[in-house]
Parts: C-alpha cells; sequence; structure tokens
C-alpha cells in the first residue's frame, strides 16, 4: 500500500493511502484519507476489515496510534468502516464519528470495544481535530446511502466525497490523479448509475460543491479531481441521470 | 505466519460449533423429559382404575416415575446455561481470536517494509518471517518486534510508537483469549458432570420401568397396558441414553480442542 501526501500546510497534512499491489482481487479497492497535525488525526472512511493491517502498516510512517482522535465513516458500507473494532483495540481514545441514522448499525462492527459515537445530524457539523485543524461534515445524503457525508477542509480546499466520484479502476496502478478525464468517464459511470438512487440528491451535492469551490475532490474509489478535472467532473456529475436501474420482473409480467 | 494462525481460528471456530451441539441436543433432552412425564401420568390413571387392592404397587412404581422427569429437568435448565455460556465465551475468543490476527499481520507488514528500506545501498534490517506451524506468542512478537529497525527519524520513532501498542495490545488479547479458554474448559468439565448425572437419573427410571412390566404380570385387569407403559419407558430412556452418549463424545472433541488451543498460547 502507497501513501501520499495530498496537501501539507503549515498546521495539517492530508495523506491518502491505497493502491495496494497485494490487494485480494475480490476485494473492491479503497483510498483511505488522513488529516494529520502533531498529536492529532483524523482517519477518513479507514477501510475494511481485510486491509486493516496494511493500512495501519503504511499509517504507521505517519501517525502514532495515540494520535488517532477521530475515525470519521462517510456511511454504513463494510469496506469504510469494517475495521473499526481493530482500530478501537489500538486506539481506544478515538470517537467515531458518522450519520446519527446509522450508529446503531455501525456498532455492529464494535465487536464488543467499547465505542464512543459522534453522531452527525442531517445538516452536517464542524469538526475539530485535535487544536489546530477545523473541518467539516457535509451532507451528501442519498449519494448513495441515505445517511452520507462528505468532509470539507476549507484551508486544503479538499472534499472527500465517498462514494460520490468513485470510479472501478482496471488496477492498482491506476493513477492516483485523474489524467484524462474524458477517459476516466468511463469508469465512474456503471458505478454511479448503478448505485446512486437520485438524480436531486447528485445535483443538491454539484450545488453544494461549487459553492465550497474545492480545488481538490478526493472520492472513497478511483482517481482524485483536481484544477480544472474538478469543474469538469461537478458538470459530468450534474448531467448524469440516475435511480433508472431496471429492475428484476415481477412474475405477473413475464406471464403477460 | 499465517498458517497456523488461519487454522488457529479454524479450530476455534470449531469449539463454537461444538458448544451449540451441546445445546441443540441438551434442548432435545428437555422434550423427552416432557415425554416421559406423560408416559407415568398416563400409569398413574390406569393404575388407580385396577380394582381389589391388585394396582397398589404399581401405583406407587408410577408415582415414582412421574418424579423422575421433574429431576432431570433442573439439570437439563443448568446444562442450558452451562451451553449459553460456552457459547458466548467461544464467540468473545473467536473475536479475540480475529484482532490479534490483524495485529500479528500488522507487525509482519511493518517488519517486512522496514526490511524492503535501504540505507547506502544496504538493507535496514533483514526480513524476519514467523513461524507458519506455531500459533505466535509473546516472544515470537517480540522477536519480530526487536527486528523493525529503530532511528531518530520520525517516522521511525512513529513507527515504533505502533509496534510497541501493537505488542501491548497483543499481549492483552492473548491473556484474554487464554483466560476464556480456561474458563470454556472449566464449563465444559462441568457439563461432563451434568450428563452423569442425568444419566444415573435415567438409569433408575429404566430399573423402575422393568419393575412395572414384572408387576405388571400379577394383575388381572390392563396387564397390556402397564406393559406398553413399561416398554415406552425403557425406550424413552434408551433414547435418552442415546443423545447423552452423543453429547458426551461432543464434549470430549469440545475439551480437546480447547487443550490443544490453550496450550498453544500458554507455550511457556
Amino acid at each position: 500500500m502507497k501513501s501520499v501526501v495530498l496537501w501539507e500546510g503549515p498546521t495539517h497534512r492530508w495523506l491518502v493511502l491505497g493502491r495496494d499491489p497485494d490487494k485480494r482481487e475480490d476485494l473492491i479497492d479503497t483510498n483511505q484519507c488522513v488529516i494529520a497535525s502533531d498529536g492529532a488525526a483524523m482517519l477518513i472512511d479507514p477501510g475494511g476489515i481485510e486491509i486493516f493491517p496494511r493500512v495501519l502498516s503504511e499509517l504507521s510512517r505517519w501517525v502514532r496510534t495515540t494520535d488517532v482522535k477521530i475515525l470519521f465513516s462517510s456511511h454504513q458500507d463494510p469496506d469504510v468502516i469494517s475495521s473499526l473494532a481493530m482500530w478501537l483495540d489500538l486506539c481506544p481514545q478515538a470517537q467515531v464519528y458518522c450519520s446519527w441514522l446509522w450508529s446503531a448499525f455501525i456498532s455492529h462492527y464494535c465487536m464488543g470495544a467499547a465505542a464512543s459515537f459522534q453522531t452527525i445530524p442531517d445538516e452536517g457539523m464542524p469538526i475539530t481535530v485535535g487544536d489546530a485543524i477545523r473541518v467539516e461534515a457535509v451532507p451528501a445524503h442519498f449519494c448513495h446511502s441515505p445517511g452520507n457525508f462528505g468532509v470539507w477542509d476549507p484551508r486544503a480546499k479538499i472534499l472527500f466525497s465517498g462514494d460520490i466520484g468513485a470510479a472501478l479502476l482496471p488496477s492498482h496502478e491506476a493513477s492516483l490523479f485523474v489524467e484524462n478525464f474524458g477517459q476516466h468517464v468511463k469508469y465512474m459511470e456503471a458505478f454511479h448509475l448503478r448505485w446512486m438512487p437520485s438524480t436531486t440528491a447528485l445535483r443538491e451535492f454539484v450545488r453544494r460543491a461549487r459553492k465550497l469551490a474545492p480545488e481538490m475532490i478526493v472520492p472513497q474509489h478511483g482517481s482524485i479531481f483536481r484544477g480544472e478535472d474538478v469543474r469538469r467532473f461537478l458538470d459530468w456529475l450534474e448531467s448524469l441521470e440516475v435511480g433508472k436501474t431496471k429492475m428484476p420482473a415481477v412474475e405477473d409480467d413475464v406471464a403477460a | 505466519m499465517d498458517g497456523r494462525v488461519v487454522t488457529y481460528n479454524r479450530d476455534m471456530n470449531l469449539v463454537f460449533g461444538t458448544c451449540v451441539d451441546i445445546q441443540t441436543t441438551a434442548r432435545s433432552l428437555a422434550g423427552m423429559t416432557f415425554d416421559m412425564e406423560l408416559l407415568a401420568r398416563n400409569g398413574v390413571v390406569h393404575a388407580a382404575k385396577i380394582p381389589a387392592g391388585q394396582g397398589r404397587s404399581l401405583l406407587v412404581l408410577a408415582e415414582f416415575l412421574t418424579e423422575l422427569p421433574s429431576r432431570i429437568r433442573p439439570e437439563t435448565q443448568e446444562l442450558e446455561k452451562l451451553c449459553d455460556r460456552l457459547t458466548h465465551n467461544t464467540a468473545n475468543c473467536s473475536n479475540l481470536a480475529r484482532l490479534y490476527y490483524q495485529g500479528v499481520r500488522t507487525l509482519c507488514l511493518i517488519q517486512h517494509g522496514a526490511a524492503a528500506e535501504s540505507v547506502d545501498g544496504r538493507p535496514r534490517a533483514a526480513r524476519f518471517d514467523l513461524s507458519p506451524t506455531r500459533y505466535p506468542i509473546d516472544e515470537d512478537l517480540a522477536e519480530l518486534a526487536a527486528h523493525v529497525p529503530g532511528g531518530d527519524e520520525i517516522h521511525d520513532r512513529r513507527r515504533r510508537d505502533v509496534v510497541d501498542s501493537l505488542l501491548v495490545r497483543g499481549s492483552h488479547n492473548l491473556r484474554r483469549m487464554e483466560s476464556l479458554l480456561a474458563e470454556s474448559g472449566r464449563a465444559l468439565g462441568r457439563v461432563f458432570d451434568k450428563l452423569i448425572e442425568i444419566s444415573q437419573i435415567g438409569s433408575t427410571a429404566k430399573y423402575l420401568a422393568q419393575y412395572v412390566a414384572i408387576e405388571s404380570v400379577q394383575i388381572d385387569a390392563n396387564r397390556d397396558s402397564f406393559s406398553n407403559l413399561a416398554a415406552t419407558i425403557r425406550r424413552t430412556i434408551e433414547e435418552l441414553d442415546q443423545t447423552l452418549a452423543k453429547i458426551r463424545s461432543v464434549t470430549q472433541e469440545g475439551q480437546r480442542l480447547l487443550a490443544q488451543l490453550r496450550q498453544e498460547v500458554h507455550r511457556a
């Protein structure tokens, strides 16, 4: 697994961990994000149970276990947060941030570990990491999860978007950053058409994101958008019509 | 490393399966004791109908039989509580084994990552692998950790901190596993004792049923009913014996597995 510094400033840095060449083929690839300063770190979508050893082993270059103050879960999926029991075992001081909708479900990943949950209301909330880092949980409900949040860092101008912008790339060697947006679309389209249930929700996200004016959008799967590709991505997302997946036929329809 | 750790977890799950088997079979005992009680009550009714005092001894015997299931019931209830505790323990142990496994994997990856680093063209450390045939315990992990190079660079210090945390948690989880395995071993021992007690109660019922069969030859009326009652009770007891034998066998297997699991985490 590799770790890359996405941004570095006087108060903190953003890291992304991913692109593991030894990842099992049957596991969906994920980007794990970290916001870290001296003495405090927030893990954003820390990842599934199967990749925990690789994530921690790479993270150990950057962060002490005692520094991990927040485990942020954009939504409830296992690739996002099924490693929770391991993190809590090593970092019992960490608070778990997630939508109020999912805390009772995500608790099932705790395997008996005591967890301190900070549930996020639908409208989102500011999050302070350590003394110097101020970010925001930004609502992105129904994209795809009904209780779903991104993370906005106004200083770094980075928006972590969770499954929005996800792409199923063919190889772990694919570029960390989008290099050719036109080519990249084909890796995003199928994902969004199937997983995203609501065109209205996607457009609401686009409206919100444009107002924030990020310089980078980091999805949980696939490559990162930066510079002009941020605008291209938001334009593409706004044009997408989702929620039209054909359902399996009901027996009566077949008989008719 | 993966070899024995993975099979250890599998063996742990087998113990869990054993406990569930015991619990399921123990529940079937409750059904059998209810059947015996109905049979015995049936006998009491029949004995009371026999005229001229001929049924008196049969009545006494049948009343004895009605009490026996109520003696078995508390034992089966106790058995069920023991099984509840066992399944709870082994499930927790399984979770701990999983945590432990992930921690050990992480330590291995950190060491291998460090071994892949080089300074002036020379590797910083030799790659160290845990034995694939042994369950790694504290000493093994300490040896592994000793092969993670230190240094004054900040990332070396952070890495050292994570390694130390993993060692502490690993040791803690291993101790908890040991403790739960020991408790489970004791509980299985009590299960075995309960099975012996239930078996003895069943033997008494079988003896009494044989006596009913003998006594029934002496009476004129309802002889067949009593012979049938005795035969049915014998069959029920035989079924009970078979069930108890099955639980005993499963319990012994569970004890064997637990002893093996305990021994591996307590090599020192």
